[in-house]
């Protein structure tokens, strides 16, 4: 489960001062479900994210992940997730399997746990042709498979995704859509972020749409389009977010 | 602790396997001592051969003087038309000093009012060494002379040298203290403390910011602190392993035995363990303050590049007291209280007083304490700024 109560961060900045980047944000993920989060670039996706994940604290509001607090418990909020972004973030001078050894060992698995789980993760995400490889000689497809095994490595309840197709071919995208929906089918709260509208409508069993910061949309994906009147996702969230098309003669 | 032994075991494993790292913070070090050793090897052999002296001699070649110069076989003697074309063949470096005899200078010589003029250039060292050797001849005959000014008039020729001066060199250094270059030793040592971790250190943090791994890294269930211990640890290893690298080259040079070498370490090679134990304890408190003060910089840093701008910088502010301490021995001031309280020019000062065995405990203490204290609180600065996720976090 993941829950937000009004949360909120303001960041200063020399040249515009103030800058809320999430205000008064409130969600609620369930276990065994998909949760969408979906804006468009500087919408405020990834900080609350960054909030819910314990990399920066919120300034205003509260938020729990797995029944525990991001500002007081931060430390077992961290056991209990597991995190994905587009951007890979390996260590270039490590192997696939010495990475995932390391961060087994963060995670505070070791020994036989340890051995049992990364030969899970390698039949599961079929790593064995490189896992002795330099993650930097790996190609982007297979980065990013090492990157999913990394977020189960530690088999965590909450699992957050932020724009993880981003920039990856077609075949690697369908893979990790194909991980996420297994991930809710085991059980696992999913919170999902992304512009891409095809995503979102094929994926989430409930949507926020968040815009300058601020929650302006949630529900279910059909709840959205019943609201609108619209038909499909992306003309609903364009009315949603106040867009209005500029027509040139 | 754990965890921030799982991060320096994690970033020792990726520098070894990072050339760059390897080859700044190990083969560089063992590199610049051996070139320094042959640098210095063949300049003292050079200076130890008597050198071939060149003088320019002004027309006049048939003087008392000109015949005690031709005796002195390791002068050349050219004789010029004029001292324009002495000062010619000078500032082509064909001859060191121009040598001018006053005019009628047989008559004069014997009158006792003779000059000869030495043209010669003081920035030049092979020319201020003609200019001497002249001057010592003419010292020579002008003693000589007044010996036997002496001898006519039955007077004692002692009396014309009434001191005898006798020097005696009491330096006790053995081993690395004795060589030429144990002057240059503790600067290198200090030097690469810093250089060694300086190479990895814009990757450690900045870099990882750079790349995203920071973000996963902050992502699992351990404390900043322990992130901020575990890199400090790995980056003070680099500084220290780099540094005592510049005393092994120093052992493989020699192991070689070669001539060229062998002048320049007279007492031998080895080291006393004291020695070695001085050594880190005055190494390891400076290793903690560079590690420490180059994480926060990089930890400060937006990204790799800005990083960098940061660490040159800082280098010079490293740089400046390890390179005075270089010319500290001809102040007169490297036992005084001042020198004890500077950062890394202590350092440096002791760590030549460790190779030349005449470190005292007052000294040592006062140096590794000037070294920790600093070092300790630049440390908690840099995990304060791993706490900063306005820090942190930017890229």
């Amino acid at each position: 489960m993941v829950q937000t109560r009004e949360i909120s961060k303001t960041f200063y900045d020399q040249k515009r001062g103030e800058v809320h980047a999430v205000e008064r944000v409130s969600i609620e993920a369930r276990p065994g479900s998909i949760f969408g989060i979906l804006g468009v670039n500087g919408a405020g996706k990834t900080t609350l994210l960054r909030m819910l994940s314990t990399v920066i604290q919120p300034t205003h509001g509260s938020a729990s992940v797995n029944g525990f607090d991001v500002v007081t418990d931060s430390e077992k909020v961290r056991a209990s997730i597991g995190f994905l972004s587009n951007s890979t973030a390996l260590y270039g001078r490590l192997s696939a399997t010495e990475m995932l050894a390391y961060f087994g060992s963060l995670y505070g698995l070791s020994g036989a746990l340890l051995k049992e789980r990364l030969a899970f993760v390698t039949e599961k995400l079929q790593l064995y042709e490189f896992k002795d490889r330099l993650c930097d000689k790996l190609s982007t497809g297979q980065k990013q498979r090492v990157s999913i095994a990394r977020a189960i490595l530690h088999d965590p309840p909450v699992l957050f995704f932020d724009e993880p197709t981003a920039g990856l071919d077609v075949v690697t995208s369908q893979t990790i859509m194909e991980f996420i929906e297994e991930q809710r089918d085991h059980g696992r709260t999913v919170v999902f972020s992304t512009h891409v509208m095809s995503e979102a409508e094929r994926l989430c069993d409930e949507i926020a749409i968040i815009h300058d910061g601020s929650i302006c949309g949630h529900g279910s994906l059909q709840a959205l389009l019943d609201n609108t009147s619209e038909k499909r996702l992306e003309a609903a969230f364009l009315k949603i977010i106040g867009y209005e098309a500029k027509v040139t003669a | 602790m754990r965890p921030a032994f799982l991060i320096f075991m994690k970033e020792a494993r990726e520098m070894l396997r990072d050339k760059r790292v390897v080859n700044a913070a190990f083969v560089a070090p063992v590199f610049m001592i051996i070139m320094f050793i042959f640098l210095f090897g063949f300049i003292q052999e050079k200076v130890s051969k008597k050198p071939d002296i060149k003088l320019a001699v002004v027309k006049d070649e048939s003087n008392p003087l000109v015949k005690e110069l031709q005796k002195n076989k390791s002068l050349n003697l050219t004789f010029v038309e004029s001292v324009a074309a002495g000062r010619k063949l000078r500032d082509d470096a064909k001859v060191g000093a121009v040598v001018e005899f006053g005019p009628d200078f047989t008559d004069s010589l014997a009158r006792g009012d003779a000059t000869v003029t030495a043209y010669y250039d003081s920035t030049e060292p092979l020319s201020s060494i003609a200019m001497s050797v002249v001057r010592g001849l003419v010292a020579e005959m002008n003693k000589e002379s007044v010996k036997a000014v002496l001898a006519e008039h039955r007077i004692p020729e002692k009396l014309a040298e009434p001191i005898e001066f006798v020097q005696k060199d009491e330096q006790k250094a053995e081993g690395i203290g004795g060589s030429m270059i144990i002057g240059l030793i503790p600067y290198l040592i200090v030097l690469w403390a810093f250089y060694g971790g300086f190479s990895t250190v814009s990757d450690l943090v900045a870099g990882e910011k750079e790349r995203g791994t920071m973000e996963t890294l902050l992502i699992a269930p351990i404390k900043r602190s322990h992130v901020a211990l575990g890199k400090f640890f790995a980056l003070s290893v680099i500084c220290l392993t780099s540094s005592l690298t510049t005393l092994v080259g120093v052992m493989v040079i020699g192991l070689i035995k070669l001539d060229i070498t062998k002048a320049m370490f007279p007492t031998g090679l080895h080291v006393s363990f004291l020695s070695i134990v001085e050594l880190l304890g005055i190494l390891i408190p400076l290793v903690v303050l560079f590690a420490s003060l180059l994480l926060a910089v990089s930890a400060y840093a937006k990204n790799v590049r800005e990083a960098q701008t940061y660490l040159t910088l800082v280098s010079f502010v490293v740089l400046m007291p390890a390179i005075f301490s270089q010319f500290i021995g001809f102040t007169g001031a490297q036992k005084e209280m001042w020198v004890r309280f500077t950062p890394i020019l202590n350092s440096a000062v002791a760590i030549k007083e460790a190779l030349l065995s005449n470190l005292e405990i007052v000294p040592f203490l006062i140096t590794a304490g000037v070294s920790l204290v600093p070092g300790l609180v630049m440390l908690r600065v840099a995990v304060w700024l791993f706490s900063r996720e306005q820090i942190l976090t930017r890229v």
